[in-house]
């Protein structure tokens, strides 16, 4: 990105600018190679798909397809058709055999995604399947095999969902390969810069507008912000003003109501630190922190850290 | 009985974009991807290649975009072609009339997007 807000490629990967990212993409070409089970748990909107995309193109299976499904989006009483396939006459109106994502998905990856709303009728057929890699379409009677790394996301983890009866214990156990958390964005607020600038570039061809210029007021605001939504949720602020202040600058007082309000309490308020992490991601915290409070002035931030700011600029590129 | 992967072989892209760090950098992850990647600065539509990917320039405007491509969509005849840009409303004419067969990105885009506008 430049420091002008406009990213320098048109074409990007998932930005990873934060110790917790990186970590996370450290994790994922380690596993990417292996033919295991993973899943992703993270809030809504933290990129869960984003990071398993990145998991399929680092793997071996990079040249297969990428099949998504959320399985929220499907009605119970097509999931099987959906994932598994149907014959020819199998119900009413299925007047052709279709294929399921499955078999779209053979050679590649197959991701599940908010798994644990799957309707638990068919939670034994998935079982089955993530052990033999084999099935049997919808009104067939004959098994098919197909290779396919099965990939799952999850809001919450699992066990929740297996205490309250929701989720079968046995499909649990068999897909405990991998579990990677996806970060929510207040977890690497690091990531935020890049982000608006991708975000920015891309609303402004979507509305065929000129980008806005976001003030260092502004632009705290959004590094200081929790955002419980996340990355969607910074996103849709970012429209909003991609729109409404098109080709002008947009400073604090811009910003969706509530946005300024909560980032100006935030900023003056104590940091809360988990001090069961690493020193160094400790340290990112604090200096975020720091820079947000100061509105972005890192020479400000600096003097409050009592360090000089060639040591506050060299920390951030750390 | 195995069931087959739904996607064909290795596919020929001609990949166009004049800036060089954008086009190395695409024409590795596409290649990586499955593709056999024939990279040019020039406009050109080899027809050895089934698609065609022209990358604009950042912020370019949209007229000498819709030109670069509408004389793309001439030379390519019958082939599939994709373009990644930020000005895509400036093509909206050209979508219309070549329907399914010229597919626009909003720029800046993941590289899977391309791959998957490449394998529709």
């Amino acid at each position: 990105m430049t420091s002008r807000g406009q990213p320098r490629s048109v074409v990007l990967g998932p930005v990873m600018a934060s110790p917790a990212m990186r970590e996370l993409d450290r994790v994922l070409r380690a596993v990417a190679a292996k033919d295991v089970t993973v899943t992703f748990v993270g809030e809504s909107g933290s990129g869960k798909e984003v990071m398993t995309r990145r998991l399929h193109d680092l793997s071996p299976r990079r040249k297969g397809p990428f099949v998504p499904i959320n399985c929220t989006a499907i009605p119970d009483t097509l999931f099987e058709s959906e994932l598994f396939g149907h014959e020819r006459g199998a119900f009413t109106g299925a007047t052709e055999r279709g294929l399921g994502k499955v078999e779209m998905a053979a050679g590649g990856t197959l991701f599940l995604d908010e798994v644990a709303e799957m309707p638990v009728a068919l939670q034994p057929k998935l079982l089955r399947f993530l052990e033999t890699h084999r099935f049997m379409r919808v009104g067939g009677t004959r098994k098919l095999e197909v290779d396919v790394r099965v990939v799952l996301a999850t809001l919450r983890p699992l066990e929740e969902e297996v205490r309250a009866g929701r989720f079968r214990e046995d499909l649990f156990y068999r897909i405990q390969g991998i579990v990677l958390t996806v970060p929510p964005l207040r977890e690497r607020r690091r990531d935020i810069p890049a982000l608006i600038d991708a975000f920015v570039a891309q609303l402004s061809a979507i509305h065929d507008c000129e980008p806005p210029k976001l003030m260092r007021s502004a632009r705290a605001a959004l590094l200081a912000h929790d955002w419980p939504g996340n990355v969607r949720q910074l996103r849709n602020v970012l429209e909003f003003v991609t729109i409404l202040r098109a080709g002008q600058t947009v400073r604090l007082q811009d910003l969706p109501p509530g946005l300024g309000r909560t980032t100006a309490a935030a900023a003056g308020s104590a940091l809360a630190v988990d001090t069961d992490q690493p020193l160094a991601t400790i340290v990112d915290q604090v200096v975020d922190h720091v820079i947000a409070a100061e509105r972005g002035n890192l020479t400000r931030a600096a003097k409050r850290l009592g360090v000089s700011i060639r040591t506050l600029q060299r920390r951030r590129r750390a | 009985m195995t069931a087959r992967p739904v996607t064909a072989g290795r596919r020929r892209v001609a990949l166009l974009a004049r800036a060089s760090e954008t086009r190395t950098a695409l024409a590795d992850y596409l290649t990586n991807a499955g593709f056999e990647v024939h990279a040019s600065d020039e406009l050109a539509a080899p027809a050895s290649c089934g698609a065609l990917v022209w990358i604009g320039e950042p912020g370019e405007p949209g007229e000498p975009t819709a030109s670069a491509v509408r004389s793309l969509m001439k030379r390519a005849r019958t082939q599939r072609v994709v373009v990644v840009t930020s000005r895509p409303k400036a093509l909206a004419e050209l979508v219309a009339s070549h329907g399914a067969r010229l597919h626009v990105l909003p720029a800046p885009v993941f590289g899977w997007s391309l791959v998957d506008a490449l394998r529709a």
